[in-house]
């Protein structure tokens, strides 16, 4: 069986989880079934020795020095053991539960089709369950022989379950239906990008202190909505940009929220909430290297064809400033290519020595210490703010691309008083 | 060949023509086991590398006095550099591991209306440690090390050996299993031996779980945490670390994990390496450990302006050596090694390094010049009439006194010169030394009461005194103009701060170092009289000099350009006190950063 559910949280892995606690019970058996997670079990012999451990009910400990029931390193290991453990229980019929299962096509072509066929090949009832968010067809093994698995769809919840969920959520002494409201509110402004029911409940569990917080501070009643909702709205703003995508934790907004308060300011809200998600965010970089993030970024999003037109340092400034404009020059191409701007479609791959070229150009002082530069290279590529492109083992003609945000890079030109805007084509 | 052609051995390859042959692993280990017995650098010769100078003609004495000196030099100094890094990396320290031993305890909240937490979120702090990545792993080792001391079981994790998640969880579960075989051997528990057959065992995080069970249950509620630190999270894959918070979360509502991802450069790199499910299931904290030009910043103070008897840089060579640490990777282990290149070219290349025995630290913690414990040679002796220093000093002298006889004595007797003239000169230096540190700390506090841009950090205070006169100098004219702008009562504290920064300084005879031109002690003095009673000048010599008016509110800083007076309320007395405290103020200053400086 195969229980697919194209979303997250959609309750496939509990669903299937309590049934078979359920099923445990009431068929007075234990130990039928073994729950694998593939993320967990990251090697054929986890996921091996720890079915058979489920299945023989064995629980490592100290007494037995932390061993599993037995050895299993390959296929046939687990096959025979199976067979040994299970081949004389007659009658039962034992499960193995598979979480996120699409990773099983990564450990080798036969290990899905072998897990299907395991009852085949033991001689033993052995029914398997795939729980996976990628439907069969996409990690189907590619050379047949596994057999299709019955698929059970798990739809995602509708308004009235989501609400249902959340509602559960209430706290005792906080009245439900005035809760109910305020989810449904939360509800109404989040389920356009939020489809996650946990992130729902995450963001109702931060927002609803701030939203009552005012009925505490005697600044509006509960039934006041229209007005609880102006007061929260900051709030709102914030976990829409910030909390949403986890740019403020969970302890950080619970620990500097409340330092500002509606009833103070409503300004103050939003400059704290801000503040929070920018504290300790500064990289900061020695000075050459700044240089080179500023012209690894310039070699990724301008052309190449343009590098004489910005960089080569003419007899004639005022030549040289002219041609520099990138204004000017993108005046001339912002009609003809405006959906195929370099900033649209990302950056792209460059050589390093022309990276090097606009570096040694954009560099108001000379730098003699080439040795420095490229080990500063090397840095900047262990540290992710350069991607190399080319292979590995090339040692000559390296290719790099610029993984620096527009923003960024503006931060650090502005730190060194180095205007970048005048050298990027085409950017708005 | 037939297909059943089997390769016998490395050599037997059609294929290949180029052949890596690496030792058996036997051996392999037996030359690490002999490496690490042995020390890994070897001396060169008895004398450390340090060679008779001057072609050969340097006693051996004196070069024994020089590589006692490198030796009696260095060593504090790098553990004064070790220290210096280690109580600026305290504060950061302190504050991860107060958030470990926070973790994972509920924080009752004056808030009302809290609901509880979906989902255990499992505690993360994000250390921010600069892009000095070479320095991380002291850093960190630093933070283990405390950690460790609090009770907690740790493991620091390299990228370099975690390129897959096997690898990582082998090294994170070996690490924290010996921390828990220790601390159980402590307690006398009989599980050793279980933990000694980890090694044939699977590792995978419900291992972990399973000793943690085991672990904490005669101990009860256990306020110990698994710490796994990845000390560069940029150097780890994506799809690794991905998978470690998935695996982790899920058994962080049994096992308290606090995972500390060490940063180089910013929050974003986190966005970048893990999936949106895995950021959600972190509660993160950050904290910001990139302290490198705090620590440069405090190495230098302690080295290059307190230290008077280790290592002085003139202007150009202070500047490379900032501009390595500035310009190219904020390493202060490339800083340290530079510092010791330094010390090393000044001992091993330079005769005239045995004077640095005539200068010692006195019990008062002044400088004082006592005797050289050898004769210099008449080389060595020459050496020191050929720098410039010395002939600017000895024309001044002929020019002030007119003493022509102690002229040619200094350039023709050796015993004139060692006796008479060099204690001098080494006098002068340490007089220039303790009035400069004192030069630099009145700077310091004058910059606390001017504007945050006016502010430069000490490596910069510290390359314009070497490389600038006092007038010439434009942050010192800057400021000079501030203090000029100054009320009386922000005047009187500044003046209250100076005076307790002079009488701290141990500067054995000021008449001495100030050529009788000023007298610091007193102008303060007089100073704080003037500025306490504006009426009545200290000086009676003053009185008399009535000023105009006009005269008075009409100001010009050192460069003579008038600036708007914002004290305007102020009497004419009290303007003209205030004038004079900047004037003595700066004469000041201009003596203590000088003293008998630049002709040094």
């Amino acid at each position: 069986m195969e229980a697919i559910g194209e979303r997250l949280a959609t309750g496939k892995t509990s669903v299937i989880q309590d049934m078979f606690k359920e099923y445990e019970g009431v068929a007075g058996t234990s130990r039928c079934y073994a729950y694998i997670n593939s993320v967990e079990c990251f090697t054929s012999r986890l996921l091996f020795e720890r079915t058979l451990n489920a299945w023989s009910g064995h629980v490592p400990c100290a007494e037995n020095r932390f061993s599993n029931y037995a050895r299993c390193d390959n296929l046939v290991d687990f096959v025979n053991n199976v067979r040994d453990l299970l081949g004389s229980k007659h009658g039962a019929t034992y499960y193995l539960v598979v979480d996120q299962a699409e990773r099983l096509r990564d450990r080798g072509p036969m290990l899905l089709t072998t897990l299907l066929r395991l009852s085949e090949l033991t001689g033993v009832d052995i029914s398997v369950v795939l729980i996976s968010n990628v439907v069969w067809d996409k990690f189907r093994p590619r050379h047949g022989g596994a057999a299709d698995p019955v698929s059970v769809y798990f739809p995602y919840y509708s308004k009235e379950q989501i609400l249902q969920v959340l509602a559960k959520d209430c706290p005792l002494e906080e009245p439900a239906g005035f809760f109910l409201t305020f989810v449904d509110a939360v509800y109404e402004v989040f389920h356009r990008n939020c489809v996650d029911l946990n992130e729902l409940r995450h963001l109702v569990a931060m927002l609803y202190p701030k939203f009552v917080q005012p009925v505490f501070e005697k600044q509006a009643t509960r039934n006041e909505f229209g007005r609880l909702f102006k007061l929260c709205q900051p709030y709102f703003t914030a976990a829409s940009e910030r909390l949403y995508l986890r740019e403020i934790s969970t302890s950080e907004w619970q620990k500097h929220s409340t330092v500002a308060s509606v009833k103070n300011n409503p300004e103050d809200v939003a400059t704290c909430i801000y503040h929070m998600a920018e504290n300790n965010d500064g990289m900061e970089l020695p000075h050459y290297t700044k240089y080179l993030v500023i012209a690894a970024y310039l070699a990724s999003y301008n052309p190449s064809r343009l590098d004489v037109q910005y960089f080569a340092r003419g007899k004639d400034p005022s030549q040289k400033r002219k041609r520099k404009g990138g204004a000017l020059v993108a005046a001339v191409d912002e009609d003809a290519g405006a959906r195929d701007r370099q900033q649209l479609l990302g950056p792209k791959s460059f050589a390093i020595e022309r990276m090097l070229a606009i570096f040694y150009s954009i560099i108001a002082e000379p730098v003699d210490s080439a040795v420095d530069v490229q080990t500063q290279i090397a840095s900047l590529i262990t540290l992710r703010l350069l991607t190399k492109t080319s292979a590995g083992e090339r040692l000559d003609g390296i290719k790099c691309k610029c993984n620096v945000s527009l923003e960024v890079v503006r931060g650090i030109a502005k730190s060194v008083r180095f205007d970048v805007d005048r050298y990027l084509y085409n950017f708005k | 060949m037939t297909d059943t052609y089997k390769p016998m051995d490395a050599f037997d390859s059609m294929t290949e023509s180029t052949f890596i042959l690496k030792p058996p692993a036997q051996q392999q280990a037996a030359a690490k086991k002999t490496a690490s017995k042995s020390s890994s650098i070897k001396p060169i010769s008895a004398d450390g590398g340090f060679t008779r100078l001057l072609q050969g003609k340097e006693s051996s004495e004196s070069m024994e006095l020089r590589r006692r000196l490198f030796s009696e030099m260095w060593e504090p100094l790098e553990k004064l550099l070790v220290d210096t890094e280690q109580h600026v990396n305290q504060m950061g320290v302190s504050e991860v591991c107060s958030y470990v031993d926070s973790s994972y305890t509920r924080v009752e909240s004056v808030e009302k209306g809290q609901l509880d937490q979906p989902f255990t979120e499992m505690s993360t702090a994000v250390a921010f440690a600069g892009v000095n990545t070479g320095d991380h792993s002291k850093l960190f080792g630093s933070l283990q090390e405390q950690l460790v001391t609090g009770g907690h079981h740790v493991a620091l994790l390299e990228s370099q050996y975690c390129t897959s998640l096997a690898c990582m969880l082998k090294s994170m579960l070996e690490q924290i299993l010996a921390s828990l075989e220790v601390s159980q051997s402590s307690k006398g528990s009989g599980r050793q031996a279980a933990a000694g057959s980890a090694k044939t065992i699977a590792y995978d995080m419900g291992l972990l779980k399973l000793w943690w069970d085991e672990a904490s249950a005669g101990a009860g509620a256990s306020a110990n945490r698994v710490v796994v630190i990845l000390q560069d999270f940029e150097g780890f894959a994506p799809m690794v670390v991905d998978d470690f918070v998935r695996i982790a979360t899920s058994y962080c509502h049994s096992v308290p994990i606090v995972v500390v991802l060490g940063l180089a450069t910013s929050y974003e790199s986190i966005h970048q390496s893990l999936s949106k499910a895995s950021i959600s299931m972190l509660n993160v904290e950050k904290f910001n450990l990139q302290r490198s030009k705090q620590c440069i910043d405090a190495a230098i103070r302690r080295v290059l302006v307190e230290a008077t008897d280790t290592l002085s840089f003139g202007a150009e060579a202070y500047k490379s050596l900032l501009d390595q640490f500035l310009l190219y990777n904020f390493s202060i282990t490339g800083f340290v090694k530079k510092l010791k290149f330094a010390a090393m070219d000044f001992f091993y290349a330079q005769p005239l390094s045995v004077l640095a025995s005539m200068l010692k630290r006195s019990a008062s913690g002044a400088l004082a010049v006592v005797g050289c414990p050898i004769r210099l040679s008449p080389e060595q002796l020459e050496l020191v009439r050929m720098q410039k220093s010395v002939q600017r000093f000895l024309e001044q002298q002929l020019e002030e006194t007119g003493d022509s006889q102690h002229f040619r004595l200094a350039l023709s007797s050796d015993e004139y010169m060692q006796n008479s003239v060099l204690p001098q000169l080494l006098r002068r230096l340490a007089s220039f030394r303790a009035g400069y540190c004192l030069g630099i700390d009145l700077v310091v506090a004058l910059q606390d009461v001017v504007p945050e841009s006016l502010q430069k950090p000490i490596r910069t205070l510290h390359y314009y005194a070497i490389s600038q006169r006092f007038d010439d100098c434009m942050h010192w004219k800057a400021l000079s103009a501030v203090m000029r702008r100054m009320k009386a009562p922000d005047m009187d504290r500044l003046l209250a701060r100076i005076n307790a920064i002079v009488e701290a300084a141990a500067i054995p005879d000021w008449d001495f170092a100030t050529k009788n031109e000023v007298d610091i002690p007193l102008l303060l003095q007089q100073t704080g009289e003037l500025l306490a009673n504006p009426e009545q000048p200290a000086n009676p010599a003053d009185a008399g000099a009535a000023e105009p008016a006009k005269r008075v509110r009409t100001r010009t800083d050192m460069e003579n350009r008038p600036f708007l007076l914002f004290d305007n309320n102020s009497s004419d007395h009290m303007l003209k006190a205030l004038d004079q405290c900047c004037a003595n103020i700066e004469a000041i200053l201009r003596v203590s950063l000088a003293l008998v400086g630049h002709d040094v």
